[in-house]
């Protein structure tokens, strides 16, 4: 067990190095991003295969979740930018399988992508997990009206592998400390290699987390919560905040809620920037269990 | 204040034989007033603060508790001290503002007439710059002196604390007159030069300034002019000119020909250790190059329809509208000239060209150069009568007054344009007002971005992204911010403008902040205008290569 945890930090623990692909960073889950996207711990459900493959061990039913979102509304100028994904995870072989597509759409420029993760449980405490993701961007030349002059089409298409792992550290109370390990794309240096590091705790009642992520020589810090509410719907109310440290220094904030309705999910997210006055971006997502 | 300027040299030398020279000012020895003085060098200085000065004299004082104290008034009589009515008084304190920073060296603290026994048993001489921090100079507890005079070691500060550190119980203790002397510069200076008289009857053009100082830090010089057709200042000169701190050959946009010119060098220092020195000054002049140029800028409507009632001076704030910019020539004893530059608080489009009402032809009767903003026209036919010019164009303007500028050049000396004065006709001549119709100071619907995506590849095809936009009713350059961000709000690339009203471009490489080209993607952009009231505009650019 312990050889897992340091062969894992060892294999994250990489530079970090400009990128494309950076959609991804906005998160392809409803419930994650109302929580500021502070579920490296305590990620769930199919979705979670963006953000944490070994969150999809134990999952032990099929369920399959529908994501949109519509980023920046207000902006004056540029195309209307909307974010989608489709996520599922059923058992297989002692583990749990995820598979993804997720996309961003922004009239002449696009971005997709394919993604495949496993996790297992190994042991009672250890939860591992891999994924393979593909990821392509193509964005239309641009064409002078006055001249008719027409710039290439360009696009790109990147393999990213990703490794995680979710560890209980300990028993308080009624509740569980969780620590959650994830490095995204580790294995290309163009891509957005993301290091990942979470504890949260998980009560009956509420859970907490606060992740720490680096990205391309950036770090942010996530904190995020839920309170279950509990009820006939299982109402959760969520809300969460992140920040960037250093020069680039901004700062969010998230709120959202999230119920079922027998074996359809529900959720909602709200997102506000302090540094960009374009609207608030909204998600939702849909989810089915059978 | 007008202070007398002596000057012990003055050189005219001959640039051109026949038509530039240079006016000099090498030194200025024999000034001697209370703001300025002249160094040993012959340099122009701060004035300096006699050690015999007392600095406090009439300065406001204050006592421990904040009441108005008479301990600078310059009066030991007994009807003029602080008397503390009390002989519990350790810590109690006066405390002299000296209105700025001063460099201080004594202080001396006097008891009233006939009083030799209530006075400062133990006392603490304190300064500040800020009037928070103090540093003590001198602490003496066993005083036993009713006159204090104490000197230390130089000091700079606007703040005089003296505070009682010793009681014998049995006295109260009161202080006729606190006195602070020291020396140092004043913080700030003014030379109001004479009247100087270019020497001979015709008026002159003005030409390039320059002048040579040592300006360490903590202090500045700036410098003002005025032109005028008498040989003393009245409503016939012109206003000073702002305030310049550039010396490397300015040329001025004052009023000319004229025959009397004066200038005003302004010196401060924020360390009264240092000043500024002004050790060399220059004026280039020559022959006219017309007797006189005027000029009045007026709205044409003989060739669109206008639905508007405005008069001809007044034109809608952001509409492109035609202009008639009239020239009139009157060369007489003057060189003549063959070339006219025109300024425009906006981007023009010059359509036409008249020359005593006939139609120029471009190219063969004359040239175009200029950004827009600036159009230089050149003719083919040098210009040596009296002419009237009337140059058509089409802009749009933003500000509540905008100002058009020019002159004329003899391209014999294209150092020297004479600039073109408002025709007689009003005295704002050379300016349309702006009404109506933009609110505020930016309308979005005039935001273009393009090309979007571009490809920052270094292929010289659209390598870099302009943003197009137009501020109004903003009169003077104000701080805009181009801030670009990835779709995760993290900021990679910041601009920093000054702009004013008007349309302008903005351009972006794709580089970070760091000069590094940002990877392919989809970027936020934001542009905020500090107009005094909160105003941005923003929009997606895609980076593709």
């Amino acid at each position: 067990m312990h050889r897992a945890i340091l062969f894992s930090l060892s294999f994250v623990a990489v530079s970090l190095t400009p990128s494309w692909g950076a959609f991804e960073t906005l998160g392809q889950s409803s419930r994650a991003s109302a929580m500021s996207d502070a579920v490296i711990a305590q990620g769930e459900g199919a979705d979670v295969l963006w953000y944490n493959p070994a969150g999809l061990a134990g999952e032990g039913t099929r369920q399959v979740v529908v994501d949109y979102a519509r980023l920046y509304p207000g902006l004056d100028v540029g195309p209307d930018i909307n974010s989608w994904s489709l996520s599922y995870v059923q058992g297989l072989a002692g583990g749990d399988l995820g598979v993804g597509i997720a996309g961003l759409g922004a009239g002449f420029y696009t971005e997709n992508a394919l993604g495949i993760g496993y996790g297992r449980s190994m042991g009672e405490k250890l939860d591992v997990g891999l994924g393979v993701r593909m990821l392509r961007w193509a964005a239309d030349g641009y064409r002078d009206p006055e001249t008719g002059v027409q710039d290439e089409d360009g696009s790109g298409l990147k393999p990213g592998f990703d490794l995680g792992l979710r560890y209980d550290l300990l028993t308080i109370e009624e509740g569980m400390l969780v620590l959650g390990i994830s490095g995204l794309h580790l294995n290309e240096p163009d891509t957005p290699r993301r290091l990942l590091l979470g504890v949260g705790y998980d009560h009956p009642l509420y859970l907490a987390e606060v992740d720490l992520e680096l990205v391309d020589g950036d770090r942010r810090v996530r904190v995020g919560g839920e309170y279950k509410l509990g009820g006939h719907y299982d109402l959760r109310l969520r809300a969460g905040a992140s920040g960037i440290a250093g020069d680039g220094a901004a700062g969010e904030v998230d709120g959202g809620i999230g119920f079922l309705m027998g074996s359809l999910m529900f959720n909602y997210s709200y997102h506000y920037s302090s540094e960009i006055s374009t609207g608030a971006n909204q998600r939702l997502s849909l989810g089915y269990q059978f | 204040m007008i202070a007398r300027l002596l000057l012990l040299f003055i050189a005219v030398s001959a640039l051109q034989a026949s038509a530039q020279s240079t006016f000099v000012v090498e030194t200025w020895d024999g000034i001697s007033e209370e703001e300025v003085q002249v160094d040993s060098a012959g340099a122009l200085i701060l004035g300096n603060v006699d050690s015999e000065t007392n600095l406090a004299l009439k300065r406001p004082a204050f006592d421990h508790s904040g009441d108005q104290v008479k301990v600078t008034d310059g009066k030991t009589d007994k009807r003029s001290v602080w008397n503390t009515l009390t002989s519990s008084v350790f810590n109690f304190f006066v405390q002299i503002d000296l209105d700025e920073p001063r460099l201080i060296d004594r202080v001396v603290v006097v008891s009233p007439d006939g009083n030799d026994t209530d006075f400062m048993k133990g006392y603490s001489i304190q300064t500040s710059i800020d009037n928070i921090v103090f540093s003590e100079q001198i602490l003496n507890t066993r005083n036993l002196e009713s006159r204090i005079d104490t000197t230390f070691t130089p000091v700079v500060a606007r703040y005089v604390r003296v505070q009682i550190k010793a009681i014998d119980r049995v006295h109260d203790v009161q202080v006729a007159e606190v006195e602070v002397y020291g020396g140092g510069f004043l913080s700030a200076g003014i030379l109001t030069a004479d009247v100087t008289d270019l020497g001979v009857a015709t008026p002159k053009n003005f030409g390039k300034i320059r002048w040579t100082a040592d300006i360490p830090e903590g202090t500045k010089l700036t410098m003002q002019f005025r032109t005028g057709p008498t040989s003393s200042p009245n409503d016939s000169w012109s206003d000073w000119t702002e305030a310049v701190d550039e010396n490397g050959g300015v040329l001025l946009k004052l009023p000319e020909p004229r025959r009397y010119f004066q200038y005003q060098a302004t010196l401060t220092t924020e360390d009264p250790g240092v000043s500024p020195r002004l050790t060399g000054f220059e004026m280039d002049f020559g022959t006219p190059v017309a007797d006189m140029v005027t000029g009045e800028v007026v709205r044409d409507d003989s060739e669109v329809a206008v639905t508007d009632t405005l008069p001809n001076d007044e034109v809608p704030v952001g509409v492109v509208r035609s202009f008639l910019f009239n020239l009139q020539a009157d060369i007489g004893s003057g060189s003549g000239f063959e070339s006219v530059n025109l300024e425009f608080p906006n981007r023009v489009q010059v359509e036409k060209v008249l020359l005593d009402g006939t139609v120029l032809a471009r190219g063969s009767d004359y040239s175009l150069a200029g950004d827009g903003r600036t159009v230089t026209i050149r003719f083919t036919d040098r210009i040596e009568t009296d002419v009237a010019i009337q140059v058509e164009f089409s802009t749009v303007l933003f500000d509540e007054f905008n100002s058009f500028t020019g002159s004329v050049v003899d391209l014999a000396f294209p150092d020297n344009p004479q600039q073109i004065e408002a025709s007689g006709s009003r005295d704002d001549a050379l300016g349309v007002f702006g009404v109506g119709l933009i609110d505020g100071v930016f309308d979005k619907d005039r935001l273009e971005v393009a090309p979007n995506p571009f490809s920052p590849n270094g292929d010289g095809r659209f390598d870099v992204v302009q943003f197009k936009y137009e501020l109004a009713k903003i009169s003077i350059p104000r701080p805009v911010t181009l801030r670009v961000f990835d779709l995760t709000g993290r900021s990679v690339r910041r601009i920093d403008l000054m702009q004013k009203s008007g349309s302008h471009l903005v351009e972006w490489d794709g580089r970070d902040d760091d000069g590094d080209v940002v990877s392919p993607g989809l970027y936020l952009f934001q542009v905020d205008v500090d107009s005094g009231e909160e105003v941005s505009f923003n929009g997606a650019v895609g980076v593709s290569y």
